[in-house]
C-alpha cells in the first residue's frame, strides 16, 4: 500500500529481529516486537479510517454548502401541499372546460341539423315553384316560409356564435393549467436534483438492478420521448393487428 | 343496436356517445369501471362494448377477458379506445379477442372506420 505505515521493508527486518531475538531465548524482546508489529497494523486501519471520514466530511460539507441544497432548503413547507392543490384544480379546470366544451357542441349540433333540415325543405318548395307546380295559394305560403327561414338563420347564426364563443372561451384553460403544471415541475426538479446529489453523496451503487415491470401494465398516454415498443398513433396500431392476421 | 360506453372519465364517454350519436347509435348506456360494466352487461341486452383501458377496479382489458370468458358474453364485439399503446399490450389485446383498437387521442373517422370494419366481419 502507497503510503502506508506498515511499510514492507519495515515489516520484513522488524520481522528478521523478531526471528533473531527468538532464536537468541531473548522472549521479552521478542514480545516487544510483536507488539510494535501489531502496533503498526492498527496504526494503518486508523489512519486509513480517518483518511475515510475527512473525504466523507468534505462531501458532505461540499453538498450542503452546494448550489443544489441551496435551492432544495429554499423550498418553503407549503410547496407540497401547494403543488398537490395545484395538481387537483388542473383536473378540475381541464373537466370544466370539457364539459362546457361539450354542453356547446350539444347544443349547437341539433341547431346546425335544423338549419340544414329547413333548407331542404324550403329548395324543395323552390323547386315546385321552379317547375310552375305551384298554385298562387303554395305560392304565397312559400313567401311566409322563406320570410320565416330568412329570421330563423339570422337567430341561429348568433346562437351558433355563441355558443362558438363558449367554446373559444373555454380553451383558457390551457394558459393556466400550464403556468400551473411548470411551477410543479420546477419543484419536482429540484427534489430531483437534490435526491441525485444525495444518492452521489452516500455512494450507493447497490439496488439499482431496474425491477421487472408487468409489460402490459396500463400505464396512461404514452410521453412524445418514448419510443420503445410504443405505437406512435393509429397507423402504427393497425400495422401491428394487420401483422397478427387481423 | 344498444351499446355500452366504458371509460373512467365522464367527459371522455361524452366524447364517445356524441360520436356514436353522430354515426346514428344513439342508444347507448354508461359505466365508469369494469366492474359496473360487467354487471350492466349481465343485466342488459347490449349488442356492443366500447371499453377504455387504464380504469380503476377492474381495467378494460380484465373486462374484455371477463366477456370473452363468459358463455352469455363470449361473441360481444368488442371495441378498446384507449391511450395504452405499448406493442404487448396491443398484442395481448388482440390475443384476449377484442375487436378493433383505437389509440385516443383518435378522429370521428377513425372510430367510424373501425366500428364499420367490425359490423363487417360481423355480417360475414
Amino acid at each position: 500500500m502507497e503510503g502506508s505505515v506498515f511499510s514492507k521493508k519495515d515489516a520484513i527486518v522488524r520481522t528478521k529481529a523478531l526471528l533473531v531475538e527468538l532464536e537468541a531465548g531473548n522472549e521479552n524482546n521478542a514480545f516487544d516486537i510483536i507488539n510494535e508489529l501489531a502496533g503498526m497494523r492498527e496504526q494503518d486501519l486508523y489512519q486509513g479510517v480517518g483518511q475515510l471520514t475527512r473525504n466523507l466530511h468534505t462531501t458532505v460539507s461540499e453538498f450542503f454548502e452546494g448550489p443544489a441544497f441551496d435551492k432544495f432548503s429554499a423550498i418553503d413547507e407549503n410547496e407540497f401541499p401547494d403543488a398537490l392543490e395545484r395538481l387537483q384544480h388542473v383536473i378540475t379546470m381541464t373537466e370544466e372546460s370539457a364539459n362546457t366544451t361539450l354542453n356547446a357542441v350539444e347544443a349547437t349540433i341539433p341547431l346546425a341539423n335544423n338549419i340544414g333540415k329547413k333548407g331542404t325543405e324550403l329548395k324543395q318548395s323552390w323547386g315546385d315553384l321552379r317547375s310552375r307546380k305551384l298554385s298562387l295559394e303554395e305560392f304565397r305560403h312559400l313567401g311566409g316560409e322563406i320570410e320565416g327561414y330568412l329570421d330563423y338563420t339570422i337567430d341561429m347564426s348568433g346562437q351558433l356564435t355563441e355558443k362558438l364563443n363558449e367554446v373559444l372561451l373555454a380553451q383558457g384553460f390551457q394558459d393556466l393549467t400550464g403556468q400551473m403544471i411548470k411551477r410543479v415541475i420546477t419543484l419536482v426538479e429540484t427534489v430531483e436534483e437534490t435526491l441525485v446529489g444525495l444518492i452521489a453523496v452516500a455512494g450507493n451503487r447497490s439496488g439499482t438492478a431496474g425491477k421487472s415491470e408487468d409489460p402490459i401494465k396500463a400505464q396512461g398516454p404514452a410521453l412524445p420521448s418514448q419510443n420503445d415498443g410504443v405505437a406512435k398513433g393509429q397507423d402504427d396500431v393497425d400495422e401491428l393487428l394487420a401483422s397478427l392476421g387481423f | 343496436m344498444k351499446i355500452l360506453v366504458v371509460d373512467d372519465f365522464s367527459t371522455m364517454r361524452r366524447i364517445v356517445k356524441n360520436l356514436l350519436k353522430d354515426l346514428g347509435l344513439g342508444n347507448t348506456d354508461e359505466a365508469d369501471d369494469g366492474l359496473s360494466a360487467l354487471s350492466k352487461l349481465k343485466a342488459g341486452d347490449f349488442d356492443f362494448l366500447v371499453t377504455d383501458w387504464n380504469m380503476p377496479g377492474m381495467t378494460g382489458i380484465e373486462l374484455l377477458k371477463e366477456v370473452r370468458a363468459n358463455a352469455e358474453l363470449s361473441h360481444l364485439p368488442v371495441l378498446m379506445v384507449t391511450a395504452e399503446s405499448k406493442r404487448e399490450q396491443i398484442v395481448e389485446a388482440a390475443q384476449a379477442g377484442v375487436n378493433g383498437y383505437v389509440v385516443k387521442p383518435f378522429t370521428a373517422i377513425t372510430l367510424k372506420e373501425k366500428i364499420d370494419k367490425i359490423f363487417e366481419r360481423m355480417a360475414d
